[in-house]
């Protein structure tokens, strides 16, 4: 143990308490600012590290497959009665918002890069959530009827400058969207061969 | 209900490590304001997390989990252990790990209810060992010249081993060994039983009851645990610095430095650890030098300031909690 500094009985003088200074209470109030601000500061960064791990979006989550996204999203995937040769099923990817909007991805085959993904969102959506989508840019859009059903088709562009097919339309039960990498004439055969 | 349970802990957390920041940046080292800092950090996971669970369900949603949300626990979900979200997992396996610490301490403490000495147990009046402990009593007594450490009853129980602790919130109890009494010589004797009677004045056994409440209502809480355990060193020390007051700091030094030596030592001046594990001498080694530490701040004799604003430092912390729990879903 330490060296004794006081012998026992030897009165002990409180330290004088510290005195009220207008400086003192800012301090105060502001380093309990700053611990708010850092704790929330450490609270975001703590919330983006699975979203930076898997390279998700805010708010999405990666089901394993298709039954998976199904049962989280508790709605069933309307899927297109035909389906190229050229694509490779099962999807690619499957993607789900909190929102509820959900997409699967399809690459083409064998091992190619994407050419078809396969969107929806509930009825009391605005629209579908970007963030289950491949990020790209609109190009062209125009109203057209499919199957009797007032729809929106346009073309857009990829990150890497590919120019893909789209096919927007609602139903009582949902929004769906379709985006083609190929021809329009292909990419409204299989939209309108989508069941629900 | 684990997701309650992980909103509990993640709670916790964010409390324990707001409140440890906030007494570190404004440098507090008044034990009792401390333990009221911990005290807010303990009753955030059961008060406001309760609240929030049950008044605005809605913090659940979409909208506020990604629009409003710092962090959403849900989010760590989306990384996979073996199909399970990873947020579940951590939560189960610190449920676990909380259920084990609190057993830890709830069982001995449960088995030392059970088994209490009695008052009728102790060695009577007449013995020499009672003699040496009511004037030890009496002249800590005089010199505190407050009614309200005295306890009601001092018992001294025949023991091999060192006991000495107090008890009792109305009708209070100091418990002694024989053994504590062959380890310790009259100053070290008078100061461990000011120390004691320190605990009664501030009334540290219903404390101590408050704090054991806190712990098994959220049993499953590792951070509720430790934060637990870290206030009752708060309250260790705030009896410490009411006996340096006295001028008694070397004897209680000595009494702490004696005790810890001793085997089966039953008492807050120093806590039993075993050594024989490899993991229990790790525990051991750490608690070596927190009781080294125990008689070096004694020996140093410096009392901490009181700083002005303590109930304002107090509000502003609970504020900040209220406000960041609420977006921590």
């Amino acid at each position: 143990m330490t060296d004794m500094k006081h012998r026992a009985g030897d009165p002990i003088v409180d330290p004088t308490p510290a005195s009220f200074t207008p400086l003192g209470l800012a301090r105060m109030v502001g380093v309990w600012l700053l611990a708010i601000l850092a704790a929330a500061a450490a609270l975001r960064v703590a919330d983006a590290v699975p979203r930076v791990l898997l390279d998700l979006p805010r708010g999405v989550a990666r089901p394993a497959d298709l039954a998976s996204l199904e049962r989280e999203s508790g709605r069933r995937m309307p899927l297109p009665a035909y389906f190229p040769d050229s694509l490779a099923w099962p999807p690619a990817e499957v993607r789900l918002h909190s929102g509820g909007s959900a997409a699967i991805w399809c690459r083409q085959r064998p091992a190619g890069g994407l050419a078809l993904i396969l969107a929806t969102a509930p009825p009391g959506e605005r629209a579908i959530a970007a963030a289950v989508l491949p990020s790209a840019a609109e190009l062209q859009r125009e109203r057209a009827p499919l199957g009797g059903v007032p729809a929106s088709v346009s073309r857009v562009r990829d990150r890497d400058g590919a120019v893909w097919q789209q096919v927007e339309w609602r139903t009582s039960r949902q929004i769906i969207l379709l985006r083609y990498r190929g021809t329009l004439g292909e990419l409204l055969k299989i939209a309108g061969s989508v069941r629900e | 209900m684990w997701s309650a349970a992980g909103q509990a802990i993640l709670h916790a957390t964010v409390a324990a490590l707001l409140i440890e920041g906030l007494l570190r940046l404004w440098r507090v080292e008044d034990p009792g304001e401390r333990l009221a800092m911990r005290g807010i950090a303990l009753a955030a996971p059961l008060v406001l997390t309760t609240i929030y669970l049950a008044a605005t369900p809605w913090r659940a949603e979409s909208w506020f989990v990604e629009d409003w949300s710092l962090f959403a626990g849900a989010h760590w979900n989306h990384v996979r252990l073996g199909g399970i979200g990873l947020a579940s997992a951590a939560s189960a396996a610190l449920s676990a790990a909380g259920t084990a610490l609190f057993l830890r301490d709830a069982l001995p403490f449960i088995g030392d209810r059970l088994a209490r000495t009695a008052a009728g147990d102790g060695l009577p009046d007449s013995h020499p060992a009672c003699t040496r402990v009511r004037d030890a009593v009496h002249a800590v007594d005089a010199a505190e010249a407050r009614g309200d450490a005295r306890p009601t009853t001092v018992t001294v129980v025949a023991l091999e081993s060192p006991v000495l602790m107090c008890t009792g919130i109305g009708p209070t109890e100091i418990v002694v060994s024989t053994g504590t009494l062959d380890h310790l010589d009259d100053t070290a004797l008078e100061a461990a039983l000011a120390h004691e009677m320190a605990h009664l004045a501030a009334r540290d056994p219903l404390t101590g009851w408050w704090l054991m409440a806190a712990r098994t209502v959220q049993f499953f809480n590792p951070v509720v645990q430790i934060v637990a355990r870290q206030a009752v060193q708060d309250l260790e020390r705030r009896a410490d610095i009411a006996v340096t007051r006295r001028g008694r700091a070397r004897g209680l030094a000595d009494a702490v430095h004696r005790l810890s030596l001793a085997d089966h030592v039953h008492s807050d001046l120093t806590l039993p650890a075993d050594g024989r594990h490899p993991a229990g001498r790790l525990l051991a080694s750490a608690h070596r030098r927190a009781v080294d530490a125990r008689c070096e701040l004694l020996l140093d004799g410096t009392l901490p300031a009181c700083q002005p604003f303590r109930a304002w430092r107090l509000a502003l912390a609970a504020s900040a909690l209220a406000v960041l729990l609420f977006l921590v879903v």
